[in-house]
């Protein structure tokens, strides 16, 4: 990474602009937009991002009172994994420190991997940070838990809806969005070119690509793996389908219908076309991006992130991949998951005025910025994503005009959290791709276990 | 084993050390000296030990036990309310057939890696043991696995093991096992189970290797040139003196792998994460996904305890299988 | 140890035939070891050859055996992110939690195999039943223990927490080596006079050297490795180790393998260092012939 942090950081800057511009027009498109977003029914995810007219002017001049402000605040993020992320957050620190005479700000870096369970040894060990990044999917889960204290901001009309979406519980807020991305279809130009393909935009084309490909070349079309839910479940969308409807505490599945059905025996055609290895029940999305970047394979289901780490260690794929929105599926539509991450402010903390006003400090449009255009997401403020310029970068692109117009957030349920942990969609799909449930049952298993997990 | 508790002071009685007092001068220093040697020292050498231990994990200990007869969720843990709930806890692990299937992977699966493990470090101790050109330096080779970071050696055993780009498929290809290509070592319980297994013997025969190797050296040689005088081959040597006399040492080294390998997490979460479709769920497993992905802390504790017991016997049947010998009861 | 070579050929052996056996014997030896040494190294060459390789040879259909370029560069890109200060953190904290852990636990372990404990063999199992507990289920409440002690975001407090967990484990190890001395030699000393510390000092510290080398390393390498204590406890940066310090190369998006095996290399070689120092007293024959006089 530290050879090439340089080059990527760039990358990302340019297609981080171009997200502005489409956020703007879609912001101009979309209007009004609703009161709250907790209803997981509609599909409008970032169409409608609330109040952008007020957001524009507000989100500059941030007010600089500093009564609150003396005090020390504890800060978790998630560790960044390269250099230049962690002195981008330092440098907002010291910033911070500098406008607020008499704050300190501690930052401490978390491994992903880790997170979840250190928030659990946190809370229950009595001992939490002031501030914290948090995976959109795990807010609602802790806020249930009354670990989290609510968001009360003035900016808050300046919020992606999306994220505002996945950081609701009973109509209250928990996360100050900060970030957010979404996974497209990335694509080897060299192998549609010659083979005279056209960039699949249905389910039905991506099929008939990968027939052509799997018969003119070696490389395999696109691998579906045992452990990439990312990829599987938005097809439920896809297919015109939900994963669960509901609000507060009661949430039912609705994976057990025919849309769910249809997501499920696409995936698993995916699989029994043969064009993905044995081993990859039990590969991952690292996995998949590992193979892709070793030209293996001519499609993939990948992030931004996912895009510039291949090129990144490929470099000769230069040039010869492209991106487009993911294909349509029955349903008429191409949503995907949009994941990203909420700022929250503990509950037992004791500097909870001050680590509000750090966050909202890092979600000013020059240090969302200079954030998101390092790790490859968008901001996850419509000022932050106007902020980012205005210029265009074809590759990147479509990730922003994915995650703005064709992205949802899972079901914001506390419940959420212990379906992922628990592994339901993983391991439904990998007895699926076993051969031990057929589409159909595997789509009323996860139904099943869902279940299980709203009612407690 | 005697007890000293109700021998009356300052009287020699039997076998014990206590018996010496030659080199003092005068009854009540001899008595004093006596005192300590007998009833002071042995506990004062003891006491930092137990205090450092626990100190800490005493109250750990006791509050899992507590736990497992409650349903306590994540807000139990900072003292908000729990329901007792007796054994219901236990029961439910009892009936669930999928809990079922993990003790017994975990004991299978734990004893083949005990079995390997003391297998190999017994062999290599032995082998470092012997006289050859090279010893020093295998010496130290054998202990690296144990030095290298783990997080390294994830990395690095699941590189070795990944089915498309893996150096262990394309070794066995090479040399001619042509069915090896693109062999997916973690899609079913066998051959996942085989290489989570090498990683845990690659990481842990060092630790015995090295073990035994001392206890190795401590043995006198003039015992087994006795034996070897006496027309005793190396293998007879091995057989009768050298690991009889190593007995306690390998009751440990069993003892300690055993503990270590029923617990086994990092090796499964990072190679298989218990899957595909929790087919490589072992113990330790189960009871982090109850505990932090569940937040069912009564349920996991419930499962812990599980594990304690079962390890328990485990080490208390060990030390009946040796104790004749010397184990416990010297 | 020196007398290992067999005095003399015993009777009823013919010389070819003993000659035949004992080259069978040396070409098995030196093929066990070869096989050995492989097995425990192949994983650390391919350590030490990914951390100089170009991210594209990193995982490739083929393998690639030495890389195009070596990327030496990644080693000063390694120090130069503060490697120094957590290589300090880590040897501090390794450190002190071998001397002070050996030290406590060779007094135990002394007492428990040579010396009347009351109660002394329930003793010894309530000291392992400590460790019979996965850590998962101990670490929440074990991190309100620190709170409360006062030993969260300390080095003072790690070393702590890893001498409670390494001390069962190395009590039982050097009570197993004390117990297979003979009694005869300590005996023998306190009857000459010496004290029991005397004892313990001229005559059993000697002979327990290897046992006490071979718990050096294992309290060691278990406190130099650690992980999830040294995570959850130690949150500033300033005061992590390099376990934890090596996930930082671990990010959202993926890991920066490459730096992560140079860190990697960096880190083993200080315990590469510390076993040949400790593995040569080992079997430097300090104890050969020691029951002989």
């Amino acid at each position: 990474m530290t050879h090439r942090g340089r080059s990527q950081s760039g990358r990302f800057r340019t297609w981080a602009v171009g997200a502005a511009l489409l956020a703007l027009t879609a912001a101009a498109c979309g209007g009004g937009g609703t009161d709250e977003g907790a209803a997981g029914g509609t599909d409008a995810a970032g169409t409608d991002a609330a109040g952008i007219d007020a957001a524009g002017t507000e989100a500059a001049g941030t007010e600089a009172a500093g009564d609150v402000a003396a005090g020390e605040i504890t800060v978790w993020i998630m560790q960044p994994g390269n250099e230049e992320v962690e002195t981008v957050l330092t440098d907002a620190a010291e910033a911070f420190e500098a406008e607020h005479e008499g704050a300190t700000v501690a930052l401490e870096f978390v491994p992903w991997a880790n997170a979840h369970d250190q928030f659990v040894t946190a809370i229950g060990g009595g001992q939490v940070p002031d501030l914290a990044e948090m995976g959109n999917t795990w807010t609602p889960e802790f806020a249930e838990l009354g670990g989290l204290a609510t968001v009360d901001s003035e900016q808050s009309g300046d919020y992606i809806d999306s994220l505002v979406e996945s950081g609701t519980v009973d109509g209250a807020l928990y996360g100050y969005p900060w970030y957010a991305g979404a996974r497209s279809l990335i694509y080897r130009t060299d192998i549609f070119d010659e083979l005279g393909l056209e960039a699949p935009q249905t389910w039905d084309d991506l099929l008939a690509a990968g027939d052509t490909i799997a018969e003119e070349t070696d490389v395999a079309p696109i691998h579906v793996a045992g452990d990439y839910y990312h990829m599987l479940a938005p097809m439920v969308w896809q297919a015109g389908g939900e994963l669960a409807t509901g609000e507060g505490d009661s949430w039912t599945a609705e994976v057990d219908s025919d849309a769910g059905a249809q997501a499920f025996a696409f995936y698993n055609e995916l699989w029994e076309r043969g064009w993905s290895p044995d081993g990859a029940v039990t590969w991952n999305s690292v996995d998949v991006r590992d193979a892709f970047a070793n030209g293996d394979a001519a499609m993939m289901v990948g992030g931004g992130w996912d895009l510039a780490a291949i090129l990144g260690t490929n470099p000769d794929l230069e040039g010869s991949v492209a991106t487009t929105l993911l294909p349509e599926g029955p349903g008429g539509n191409r949503d995907t998951f949009a994941g990203g991450s909420h700022l929250v402010v503990f509950e037992e903390s004791d500097a909870k005025e001050l680590a509000g006003e750090f966050a909202e400090f890092l979600l000013e449009p020059e240090q969302i910025t200079a954030f998101t255009e390092q790790i490859g997401f968008l901001p996850g403020t419509v000022s932050g994503v106007e902020a980012s310029g205005a210029s265009g970068d074809e590759l990147y692109e479509t990730f922003a005009t994915q995650l703005v117009e064709h992205s949802r957030s899972y079901p914001p349920t506390a419940a959420w959290g212990a379906i992922e942990g628990d592994r339901v969609l993983p391991d439904t799909t990998q007895l699926m791709m076993q051969g031990e449930l057929d589409p159909e049952a595997a789509a009323a298993e996860v139904d099943a276990r869902m279940d299980e997990a709203f009612s407690g | 084993m005697t007890s000293t508790r109700t021998r009356p002071l300052g009287r020699p009685a039997g076998p014990t050390p206590g018996g010496r007092g030659t080199g003092g001068s005068g009854r009540g220093r001899r008595w004093s000296r006596h005192w300590f040697d007998n009833r002071a020292l042995p506990r004062l050498l003891v006491a930092p030990a137990l205090l450092l231990i626990f100190a800490l994990i005493g109250y750990p200990v006791a509050r899992t036990l507590w736990l497992s007869f409650h349903d306590a969720g994540l807000p139990a843990l900072t003292g908000g309310g729990m329901d007792f709930v007796g054994l219901s806890n236990y029961t439910d692990i009892a009936t669930d057939p999928q809990m079922r299937r993990v003790f017994v992977t975990t004991v299978v699966f734990g004893l083949a890696c005990v079995v390997g493990t003391m297998v190999l470090g017994i062999a290599v101790a032995l082998l470092l043991n012997r006289p050859f050109r090279g010893r020093a330096l295998l010496g130290v080779l054998v202990l690296l696995p144990w030095a290298m970071p783990k997080v390294a050696a994830a990395t690095v055993w699941r590189w070795l093991f990944h089915d498309q780009y893996g150096l262990v498929n394309w070794g066995l290809v090479s040399v001619g096992f042509s069915s090896f290509e693109g062999y997916a070592w973690f899609v079913s319980r066998v051959p996942a189970f085989t290489a989570i297994g090498v990683v845990v013997v690659w990481q842990s025969f060092p630790f015995v290797a090295l073990s035994l190797l001392a206890g190795l050296q401590s043995i006198a040689d003039d015992v087994v040139d006795a034996a070897r005088i006496d027309g005793a081959g190396p293998w007879q040597v091995t057989r009768h003196i050298t690991l009889p006399l190593l007995k306690p040492l390998l009751l440990v080294l069993v003892v300690i792998s055993t503990i270590w390998d029923f617990k086994i997490f990092d090796q499964v979460y990072v190679m298989t994460q218990g899957g595909p479709a929790r087919s490589t769920e072992v113990l330790s497993i189960t009871t982090w996904r109850e505990a932090f992905t569940q937040l069912d802390f009564g349920l996991a504790s419930a499962l812990a305890m599980a594990m304690f017991a079962i390890l328990s016997v485990i080490t208390v049947v060990y030390i009946r299988l040796v104790r004749e010998d010397q184990g416990l009861s010297r | 140890m020196t007398a290992i070579t067999p005095p003399a050929a015993p009777a009823g052996t013919t010389r070819p035939a003993r000659r035949t056996q004992a080259r069978v014997v040396t070409v098995l030896t030196y093929a066990a070891a070869l096989v050995l040494g492989a097995f425990s190294v192949a994983p650390l060459v391919w350590m030490v050859l990914t951390s100089i390789k170009p991210r594209a040879e990193i995982l490739t259909r083929d393998p690639v055996f030495w890389p195009s370029e070596p990327q030496w560069g990644r080693y000063v890109d390694v120090l130069e992110r503060g490697f120094s200060g957590y290589l300090t953190n880590s040897l501090t904290v390794a450190a002190a939690t071998t001397v002070l852990g050996v030290t406590v636990a060779a007094l135990a372990g002394y007492s428990l195999a040579r010396l009347q404990v009351g109660l002394k063999r329930y003793l010894l199992l309530v000291v392992l039943a400590t460790q019979m507990f996965p850590m998962v289920v101990l670490i929440i409440p074990l991190f309100a223990v620190m709170r409360n002690l006062g030993l969260l975001d300390s080095l003072v407090g790690l070393v702590i927490a890893y001498l409670s967990f390494t001390t069962p484990l190395a009590v039982w190890i050097l009570r197993g080596f004390f117990a297979s001395i003979p009694d005869d030699l300590e005996d023998a000393a306190l009857v000459d006079g010496c004290t029991r510390f005397g004892a313990i000092r001229r005559i059993v510290v000697p002979l327990a050297g290897p046992g006490i080398a071979a718990s050096s390393i294992f309290v060691f390498i278990a406190a130099w490795n650690e992980f999830l204590f040294a995570l959850t406890f130690v949150k500033q940066d300033s005061l992590r180790t390099l376990p934890v310090a090596l996930q930082s190369l671990v990010g959202r998006a993926g890991a920066d393998n490459g730096a992560i095996m140079a860190t990697s290399v960096l880190f083993t070689l200080p315990v590469v260092v510390f076993f040949l120092l400790v593995h040569r007293r080992m079997t430097s024959g300090m104890v050969a012939g020691a029951v002989k006089g």
